[in-house]
């Protein structure tokens, strides 16, 4: 493994204009994938005010389900709708059997019932799938597309393309219909919407699901390129965090922003050092808590929720 | 005064049920499990005094260790230094580390102090990884030499537990001692109210600033008796699982109980232990036990087992009523 | 008497937002006083409590404590000019007991750091006692000294609790308290010795500032009552200058003067 400390310093070279571009297109696909990730933190947020650090095994589910679907020669939107539908399922079941229950516990406590969860999860992942990363087939063909000297795979445009798509759907759920409406005026504030009549108790429930099938589609579209493994929630989690914070934790297109941000940059960091790729993600967002704790686009304006 | 006295007396009773400890232990396993046990009871108290009393969360504490382990590996394996100057430079060190990252830090709160720490633990670990000239990477230091006293080299489990069991028992008393002082009762009412603890003129900055560099300074300490205990460190035992382990020793122990997360170390170190037989099943059990915990013994094992047993002979003593 | 200014605030103004909570708001409080502030809800009285005391920034203006500048400090600083205060909703430290609590008051009179603390040194220890003991001299001064002093604090009761923010601030052995709706939820029996505590509370040379709804209580205690409707002061005198103020009147009963 090439590293940048110490005595491999000499390794770093400056990337070619083509090198960018391609730097650039995987960083723009794993930062929709980190968007998505995002959003699945931002739904919980929002609803409860909880930090899901399970959100990273739903996106491990989704990979290995969907894969194990697709083994077993199911086809490929199949394979994609049950892994979604599957954590849409344990979306709900978590936050029935481990949070409603809890209502009212301290942050800690609330912390470390998700990280519970998640190991919960990681360790039902690894007695059903076993430790080793296993392949999934691309969507279609494997064969790059060629952009002048930068090459593109099918697997990346689906990636992105199903990322805006499913943001697009998003959106309209939030604006144009009634759910959508209610969720969000819990989001503003949960005891007005709960006097106005919005069930505020399934709206948490339905973000959770929400949440999981989010995460269920972002494993799904990205085990193809990065593989399965019990653990891949571990890191893809805390950089969809890293992005949420980046983006303004709470704001939903500032996830996605986040994400393609985090991507991109991390992508970037990488070509120049790729032991850095995960300290770019963990500075940035340290960074970003230290001078702008609600993030590029924190519609809180104040520090004080995040600050004393 | 009485409290005090009480403190001093359970104090007493467990240096004593230490001291015997390794005769009725029943290998040199038992005793290596005691010494990890009393390394992560440290660090607990430590992180307890951080999150249980002043009501800081820290997701990161496991690089305070990893920065007193390697400081102690390197100053002894390369520069050839005295473990015993290990020691003090990796307490040292881990304080000022504290220090330097608590001033921004712990600006933050809830769960943004959460993820802030989280960051600056895993930038710690991709640190240790990648300044190979210092920490040696992946391979990480090896040939640690052990403690010695007059000559007398710590090197065996036995001999090892006691310096182990004496620093806990040092570390129970000076947390027992700061918890119950001016400087103590300010740290509690920051968590207790940070306005009014403001208002009676505690500078609460100021004092969540002590007691991280003093957790940072404990945890480093520990990290240093890790270091020549094992003899060898590498960066994977100083990464975000561990700093978990640490936050589920001190809450499944009992947040602001100094017994409590000796108790926690000693369970969450014992359970590791346990599950490593059940093999694959381990990690789903422990998952499922912390979440179970958490959702209906919010207060901690220790006190949540003595209140659950109070309202089942409760419950149980109202039903007999109901049918009378 | 001589008028001697122990607090001082000069075209003092805060906004929230839009929303202006204290607009321009300038007055004194001699040493050796009782004033009370009272108004409408939402007319900025806690708000004002929470300026002089540093929870808030201030957005114009200047605030003296004893002819210190105190206005854009820290609550500590301030604090250690020799300002206590109380809150409307009770802020007791819930995880420590009575005694704890009230040694918490006297924070700023004693100095032993984390080194001696640790320790245990001796010099520490004989401040431990006579916080300990200053602490219980409070807790008799507000009638608390009868409960166990090891009882958590949150086992009181709710008037209970109120006193013992009171003994808290006492504690600091301040020049000026400040209560913030001591008498709020108290029965008719409580607020009567309430009255007398905020006497005797005078007469140990502490100067009282307090906002409260009981106007029995106000008129009864208060050397001088100030009026504040909507962030502005309507009024300032004596309670029987104020009680007879049309303006006052007229924002007591919502009108408009």
């Amino acid at each position: 493994m090439p590293a940048c400390g110490g005595r491999t310093l000499y390794a770093m070279t400056l990337p070619t204009g083509a090198q960018l571009l391609q730097y650039l297109i995987s960083g723009l696909t794993l930062g929709s994938v980190y968007g998505m990730i995002a959003l699945g933190f931002t739904l919980i947020h929002n609803a409860t005010g909880i930090v899901n650090f399970a959100q990273g095994e739903f996106v491990a589910f989704g990979a290995l389900i969907a894969l194990s679907c697709s083994e077993a020669g199911l086809p490929m939107p199949l394979a994609v709708l049950t892994a979604m539908a599957a954590m849409t399922l344990l979306g709900a079941a978590l936050e029935r059997a481990a949070i409603r229950p809890a209502r009212g516990a301290s942050v800690i406590t609330l912390i470390i019932i998700t990280i519970g969860a998640s190991i919960l999860l990681r360790g039902i992942a690894m007695w059903q799938w076993g430790p080793d990363a296993l392949p999934m087939r691309h969507f279609s063909s494997e064969d790059p597309i060629h952009l002048g000297p930068a090459s593109i795979l099918r697997q990346h445009l689906w990636i992105m393309g199903i990322v805006v798509a499913t943001m697009l759907g998003l959106w309209l759920l939030a604006e144009r219909t009634q759910v959508g409406k209610a969720m969000r005026a819990c989001a503003v504030d949960r005891e007005a919407a709960q006097l106005v009549g919005i069930p505020a108790a399934r709206m948490v429930m339905l973000s959770f699901a929400l949440s999981g099938m989010l995460g269920g589609l972002a494993g799904s579209i990205v085990a193809p390129l990065s593989m399965g493994q019990y653990n891949m929630g571990i890191m893809l989690g805390l950089k969809g965090f890293c992005a949420a914070i980046l983006g303004g934790i709470g704001n939903a297109p500032g996830a996605v922003l986040g994400g393609l941000l985090l991507g991109i940059l991390e992508s970037l960091g990488a070509g120049l050092c790729s032991g850095m790729k995960d300290a770019v993600a963990f500075g940035i967002m340290l960074m970003v808590l230290l001078v702008r704790p609600t993030g590029l686009l924190g519609r809180r304006a104040g520090r004080g929720e995040a600050v004393g | 005064m009485r409290v005090r006295s009480k403190r001093y007396h359970q104090l007493a009773a467990a240096a004593a049920a230490a001291a015997v400890l390794p005769l009725v232990l029943p290998s040199e396993y038992a005793i290596h499990l005691a010494v990890v046990i009393g390394i992560n009871a440290i660090v607990a108290l430590g992180l307890n005094l951080l999150m249980g009393y002043a009501g800081q969360v820290s997701l990161g504490q496991a690089a305070f260790v990893g920065i007193g382990a390697y400081a102690s590996a390197i100053l002894s394996v390369k520069a050839g230094l005295s473990p015993w100057i290990g020691l003090a430079a990796g307490a040292a060190l881990g304080g000022l580390t504290a220090a330097v990252v608590g001033g921004p830090l712990l600006k933050l709160r809830g769960h943004y102090l959460a993820m802030g720490t989280l960051g600056f633990g895993m930038i710690v670990q991709i640190v240790m990884v990648q300044w190979e000239d210092l920490t040696e990477g992946t391979i990480g230091v090896m040939g640690i030499p052990p403690f010695s006293v007059a000559g007398l080299a710590l090197d065996s489990e036995l001999r090892m537990y006691y310096l182990v069991a004496a620093s806990a028992v040092l570390a129970i008393a000076l947390a027992g001692n700061v918890i119950d002082s001016r400087v103590g009762r300010a740290m509690r009412a920051v968590h207790g109210s940070e306005v009014a603890a403001a208002t009676s003129g505690v500078d609460t900055a100021r004092y969540k600033l002590q007691v991280f560099i003093m957790s940072g300074a404990m945890a480093g300490f520990a990290g240093s008796l890790h270091a020549h205990h094992a003899a060898y460190v590498h960066p994977d035992s100083f990464g975000f699982h561990y700093s978990i382990q640490l936050v589920v020793m001190v809450v499944l122990g009992g947040m602001a109980s100094i017994w409590g997360a000796v108790f926690g170390a000693g369970a969450v170190t014992l359970i590791g232990e346990q599950l490593r037989s059940f093999q694959e099943f381990s990690t789903i059990i422990f998952g499922a036990v912390l979440v179970a915990v958490m959702v209906f013994m919010p207060a901690g094992l220790w006190r949540g087992s003595a209140d659950l047993i109070g309202r089942l002979l409760g419950s149980r003593g109202a039903g007999g009523r109901r049918r009378a | 008497m001589t008028a001697e200014v122990l607090l001082r605030l000069t075209d003092v103004t805060k906004r929230f937002g839009g929303l202006v909570a204290v607009d321009d708001l300038t007055f004194e409080v001699q040493r050796g006083q009782i004033k009370a502030i009272i108004g409408p809800n939402g007319a900025g009285k806690t708000t004002a409590f929470n300026l002089i005391t540093g929870v808030y920034a201030l957005d114009e203006g200047e605030i003296e404590v004893a002819g210190k500048r105190a206005s854009r400090l820290p609550s500590h600083e301030v604090a250690s000019f020799g300002v206590a205060r109380t809150f409307q909703n009770v802020q007791l430290f819930g995880n420590m007991s009575i005694l704890e609590n009230v040694m918490v008051g006297a924070h700023t009179r004693a100095k032993s750091g984390l080194l001696s603390a640790s320790l245990r040194l001796p010099a520490m220890r004989s401040e431990e006692v006579a916080l300990a003991e200053r602490a219980r001299e409070c807790l008799r001064l507000v009638g608390l000294d009868k409960l166990a002093p090891e009882m958590p604090a949150l086992s009181l009761a709710f008037g209970q609790q109120r006193l013992l923010e009171v003994a808290r601030a006492l504690a600091a052995e301040p020049l000026l308290v400040l209560l913030d709706e001591p008498a709020a939820g108290l029965s008719t029996a409580e607020t009567a010795r309430l009255g007398e505590l905020v006497e005797n509370i005078r007469e140990l040379g502490v100067t009282v500032l307090l906002v409260d709804h009981d106007m029995d209580l106000v008129m009864q205690i208060s050397d001088e009552v100030l009026v504040l409707d909507h962030g502005v002061k309507i009024a300032e005198g004596t309670p029987r200058e104020v009680q007879r103020d049309p303006r006052v009147i007229a924002a007591y009963l919502g009108e408009e003067p």
